[in-house]
This record gives C-alpha cells, sequence and structure tokens, in this order.
C-alpha cells in the first residue's frame, strides 16, 4: 500500500527547483574558474550586491515587484494549461493605463485617486489578456501566438501614445507625470533607493492567487482544464469559459504589475520602461512550478541575480551577462526535470534490475 | 474482496409505464456525409437495464460523446423525463442529474493528477455542500471522500493522495463513487469493468443491478456479451452504427446476439 508522509510530497515540489539553482550556480561558478577569475568571489560580491547594504536590498526588492506580477499572470496561465507569453504587453498597458489616470489633473481625493489608476491598469491588462483567450475559445488560435504578437502591439501603441497624444513634452520619451494624489507612497527608504508600497500589494496578490486556486471553485475548475481539459468538459467544466477568464486574470496581474510600476516607482510612463519583466515571469513562474508562493521566491531569487549584476561587473569584474546565463541554466535544468524522471531515472533502475537478474 | 456474496437478482419487473430516457432517430455524420449513428431510436424505462451490445467500434464512442454532450448529433431526438436534451453542452446534461461512467477512464473519467478528494467531487464541485457561493468547502470534500472511501472500498485509502497512484480497478471504484453519489435518475455505462479482475467485475455487476432495483434507468454499453446477457433487461444489438434488433433477456443467447452482433442475421 501506499502511504508516503505528506512532509515528502510537499519536500519533492521543492527539491527539483532547488536542484535547478543548485546546479546552475554549479556551473556558473566552472564558467567563472575558466574565465580566469575567483569563483569564490564571485559569490561574495553577488551576496553584496543583492543585499549587502540597505540600498542594494531595497533596489532588489523593487525589482522582485514586476517580476511577482508577471510570474503569477505566467503562472496562473500555465495552471490552466495556456502559455501566456504576453505578460510583457500586458504589463505595459497597465502601466501606460495607470499613467493616463494619474495625469488627469481633477482634483480627485487621494483614496480614489490611486485605486482608480491601479484598477484601470488591471482592466486594460484584462483586456490584452481577453482578446487572445476570445479568440482561442471561439476561433481555436494559438495564444502562444496572438499573446506574443499582442505585446508587439501594446509596446507600439504605448511608444507611439508617449512620443504623440500623451507626450509629457518635446524631446522626452515620457508622458506627463503622475499627479502625487496617485502616487503609492514609499514604505522604506535609504538615500536615493525607495521601495513602494507596491511590495505588499505584490505579497497580497500572490497569496489571493494561492487562495483562488486552490479555495475557490473557479481555481478547482481552471486547475481541472489545465491538468486535464477533456475530462473536465466532460464532467460539465466550461472549458472555454475559463480560458477567457483566465487569460483575462492573468492579463489582469501583470497590468496591476505595470500601474504599480508607474505609481510606485516611476510616477509617469517611459517608453519601453520594462527591461523584459513580462519575459522574466516566464522563468519565474517555471522555476516555482507554478506555485504562487513560489513565485514569491523565485521572483526574488531573479531580481537579485538582476540588481547584483552591475556590483559583479564593476566589484569583481566578472561580465554581468553571467546573470543571463544563470538564469538560462536555471530554466535548462528545470525544463530537463522531465528528462531525468522520465528517461534518466528509469533507466538506471532498468540497469539494475538486469544486473540483480545475471547476478541471481 | 471475499465478503461480497452472490446476491440473486430479484424479479422486480421494469416499471412498464415511466420511460425515463427516450432516444428517435439519432444519426451523426461526419462532415464528409460518412455515417457514424444511423437512425438510433430506443427508450429505457425506470427499474430498468437496457444493453448495448456489439462489436467494439459499432457506434458505442460515438453514442456516449453525442449523449454526454461533447459532440451534437446530425438530426434526432434525446428526451430525458419530460426535458429535450438534444445537443446540450455537457454542463447542461449533468445538471439534469445524468451518471455517466466513461470507458476511458484516465482520460474522459479521472484527472490524474488531482488528488482523490478532488476526483470525488469533479462535476460536483460547484454545488452546495462542496462550494458555497465561490469558496470551496474543503470540510465537507473531505467528508465526502472519507464516506465514499469507505463505502466503495477504495484502496489506499487516503483521500490526499494523487489518484495516479491508485491502480485501475480503485480508479473506476473512484468513478462510480464520484457518478452514483449524486444520485441520478439516469445512469449510462460504457464498459464499465473493462481491465478489471473478477471481484472487481462482480463489484460493479452488483452495484449497478442494485441502483436498477433502487430505481434507476441504466444504458449499459459493453463489448462483454456475458456482462450483458447478465444484467440487462433486454439488449439491443448495435452494429454498423444502427441498431438492428432489440431483444428481451429472456430470448437472447450468447450465440443468438454473437450472431447478430457479427452477421447482423437472426439464429
Amino acid at each position: 500500500m501506499l502511504r508516503q508522509p505528506k512532509f515528502y510530497t510537499k519536500a519533492h515540489g521543492l527539491l527539483t527547483p532547488l536542484l535547478a539553482i543548485c546546479f546552475a550556480l554549479l556551473v556558473a561558478i566552472i564558467i567563472i574558474g575558466l574565465l580566469g577569475k575567483n569563483p569564490f568571489t564571485f559569490l561574495t560580491v553577488f551576496f553584496q550586491g543583492a543585499f549587502g547594504n540597505t540600498s542594494n536590498l531595497i533596489n532588489t526588492l523593487s525589482k522582485t515587484i514586476p517580476l511577482v506580477f508577471t510570474g503569477l499572470s505566467v503562472g496562473l496561465g500555465f495552471r490552466a494549461g495556456l502559455f501566456n507569453i504576453g505578460s510583457e504587453g500586458q504589463l505595459y498597458m497597465g502601466g501606460i493605463g495607470a499613467a493616463y489616470i494619474g495625469a488627469l489633473s481633477f482634483s480627485f481625493p487621494r483614496f480614489l485617486h490611486l485605486p482608480l489608476a491601479l484598477i484601470i491598469g488591471f482592466a486594460l491588462g484584462a483586456l490584452w489578456g481577453v482578446i487572445p483567450g476570445w479568440l482561442k475559445a471561439k476561433k481555436g488560435v494559438h495564444e502562444v501566438i496572438t499573446t506574443i504578437m499582442m505585446n508587439y502591439v501594446a509596446i507600439h501603441f504605448t511608444t507611439y501614445l508617449v512620443n504623440g497624444p500623451l507626450n509629457a513634452g518635446v524631446f522626452t520619451r515620457k508622458t506627463k507625470d503622475i499627479l502625487p494624489t496617485a502616487w503609492l507612497g514609499t514604505l522604506w527608504r535609504s538615500g536615493t533607493a525607495e521601495l513602494s508600497y507596491g511590495i505588499l500589494i505584490a505579497l497580497g496578490v500572490a497569496l489571493s492567487i494561492y487562495w483562488f486556486l486552490f479555495y475557490t471553485k473557479f481555481g478547482y475548475e481552471v486547475r481541472a482544464v489545465g491538468l486535464n481539459p477533456l475530462a473536465a468538459r466532460f464532467a460539465g467544466v466550461g472549458v472555454n469559459k475559463n480560458i477567457v477568464l483566465t487569460l483575462g486574470i492573468c492579463g489582469g496581474l501583470a497590468g496591476l504589475g505595470g500601474a504599480i510600476e508607474v505609481t510606485g516607482l516611476h510616477h509617469t510612463f517611459y517608453a519601453q520602461f520594462s527591461p523584459g519583466y513580462g519575459y522574466d515571469g516566464i522563468a519565474v513562474a517555471l522555476l516555482a512550478k507554478n506555485h504562487p508562493v513560489g513565485i514569491i521566491l523565485t521572483a526574488l531569487l531573479f531580481a537579485s541575480l538582476r540588481s547584483a549584476d552591475r556590483w559583479l561587473q564593476i566589484r569583481a569584474g566578472i561580465p554581468k551577462d553571467i546573470v543571463l546565463i544563470i538564469q538560462a541554466l536555471v530554466i535548462l535544468f528545470i525544463a530537463s526535470e522531465a528528462l531525468i524522471r522520465g528517461r534518466i531515472i528509469p533507466h538506471l533502475l532498468k540497469k539494475k534490475k538486469t544486473l540483480l537478474k545475471t547476478e541471481g | 474482496m471475499a465478503d461480497i456474496e452472490w446476491i440473486p437478482l430479484t424479479e422486480e419487473k421494469p416499471s412498464a409505464e415511466e420511460v425515463i430516457f427516450r432516444v428517435e432517430n439519432l444519426s451523426l455524420f461526419t462532415p464528409e456525409r460518412f455515417p457514424l449513428l444511423k437512425n438510433l431510436s430506443f427508450s429505457i424505462r425506470r427499474r430498468e437495464i437496457l444493453g448495448l451490445a456489439g462489436v467494439a467500434g459499432s457506434g458505442q464512442k460515438e453514442l456516449l460523446e453525442v449523449l454526454s454532450g461533447l459532440r451534437p448529433c446530425t438530426s434526432g431526438k434525446v428526451w430525458y423525463h419530460n426535458r429535450e436534451l438534444t445537443n446540450l453542452s455537457p454542463e447542461e446534461v449533468r445538471e439534469q442529474g445524468i451518471a455517466i461512467i466513461p470507458d476511458e477512464r484516465q482520460i474522459l473519467g479521472l484527472i490524474l493528477d488531482f488528488k482523490l478528494k478532488e476526483n470525488l467531487i469533479l462535476g460536483q464541485h460547484h454545488r452546495s455542500p462542496y462550494c458555497r457561493y465561490f469558496s470551496l468547502n474543503h470540510r465537507r470534500i473531505g467528508t465526502n471522500a472519507q464516506r465514499l472511501i469507505e463505502e466503495f472500498n477504495i484502496q489506499p485509502s487516503n483521500p490526499e493522495l494523487e489518484t495516479a497512484a491508485l491502480s485501475g480497478g480503485n480508479q473506476q471504484r473512484v468513478i462510480l463513487a464520484r457518478e452514483l453519489s449524486q444520485n441520478p435518475g439516469l445512469i449510462i455505462a460504457s464498459e464499465p469493468t473493462r481491465g478489471l479482475d473478477l471481484a472487481g467485475r462482480r463489484f460493479v455487476h452488483l452495484l449497478l443491478y442494485s441502483q436498477r432495483n433502487n430505481g434507476k434507468a441504466i444504458l449499459l454499453m459493453s463489448s462483454q456479451l456475458e456482462e450483458v446477457l447478465e444484467l440487462s433487461d433486454r439488449i439491443a444489438v448495435l452494429k454498423g452504427g444502427e441498431i438492428i434488433s432489440i431483444l428481451s433477456a429472456q430470448e437472447a443467447d450468447i450465440d443468438r446476439l454473437g450472431m447478430l452482433m457479427i452477421t447482423g442475421r437472426n439464429l
């Protein structure tokens, strides 16, 4: 009879991501050694650059915020069996929506202005998710294609708005500054580094997505559709409804992330402000195995890599591209989980069995 | 499993008037006008098992898809009590309280990566004891799982276990437990004992028969003649997507059915 202790199954889920990170760091250390640098200074400098002093720590946490949102956006999509590659575009749409509302010069009270900016950001992002969702549900258009294309539409559309109707003034690549009534406010400040309240919203949203997935009927249906769409449909779960709903929420999450970047960090919308948060969200979600709480941790990891890269370059003379190499290796090792489980372990077991047979 | 005794099949007659489920001139064509189901007509009464015998591939799969709402039929009508079910969506079909036991249990019947307790409410997860407004009641889901695991003797009995860890027979028990626990008026069972051992098969047969005696209407599709002969009150023979004959249990025997299934001619 199969009876596994609970902690074993729980720990098992953590095992692959941790192994992937360890292997990636190991390979990175080897590469640094081959470059003729001291691999151990790499580790210490990396920790200093990411967490070593308050302003570095604040920078890391600040970069974590958008990654939590895009990670959740991609991860929730994966839970429903959908590849939402469109977080980048949804982030831009949310950002521009919040920037537009934030710069409106009605005399809004603060408790109205800020939520309105965030809600409009969420809604525009959701719209950018619902369109591919509707196309998939009604016309069978694959969401990978549409979400990627919607990215370019969003990036170029917002760039047009920034240079055209919403331009703050000649020779700028940003919209008008948003009013202080729509600022998110600072939670922690040290020198020029600021951490907005967005980090609390990010944590709250991640926990709510956890609740949504495991404690509501919608989450149950999302997971059912993601794991076996045929059985879900057979049992009476509306698969098409769930595709549109899920992609809508995915888009909304990324849009909220963009809105928080604008209201919390930049206080304006710079054209092409995202250094690829949407695409990093894919890695964040993959490494967390689409678990909302795990996404908080992996977002922190990727943010720390991103915020330490300049220190690595300056203090240790290690090319900052090593960060990209580590990211790529992590994804590679995560992706090879199926290979290791499906091929290599059974292969080893088989060998053992045949050995036993020949001995016996 | 030794405690399952032979229970003599009772002599209660099917209810004469109460037709619960009726299919009229049901046809299904491929887009190229190739017929998959041709003019099927049959009805099932209260307290009756209608067996559908036929060589595998005679249209059982297509009939199940049409009746469960996965695939719209080309023409014909389906009635349940006095409601028309023709070409409703799977959600609407399930809303009527119809239990469907699919032949492909790992593809259609179960979500293998779900926990046992989650699979035991699939399709009922949005209804009242398990879900209030939109939040799931994990306590009720847990007690439901405990009850069904005990009642249907599902092994291993840990409701937190992934369903993929169960044997085929126990997976079938999970489907049966889930489908029958909603107290359906009609049960559509397709190959309910495929891949089961003798004890498991006996278990399923007794279960279906007691459901019949409780007043359910049952459509039993099976390619195993002994099963159809043992359980059914009437037997329809399906060949090439067509019902070529409907026999009562008394006039049917294995030679006659086999001849009908293969050649289409009566002995």
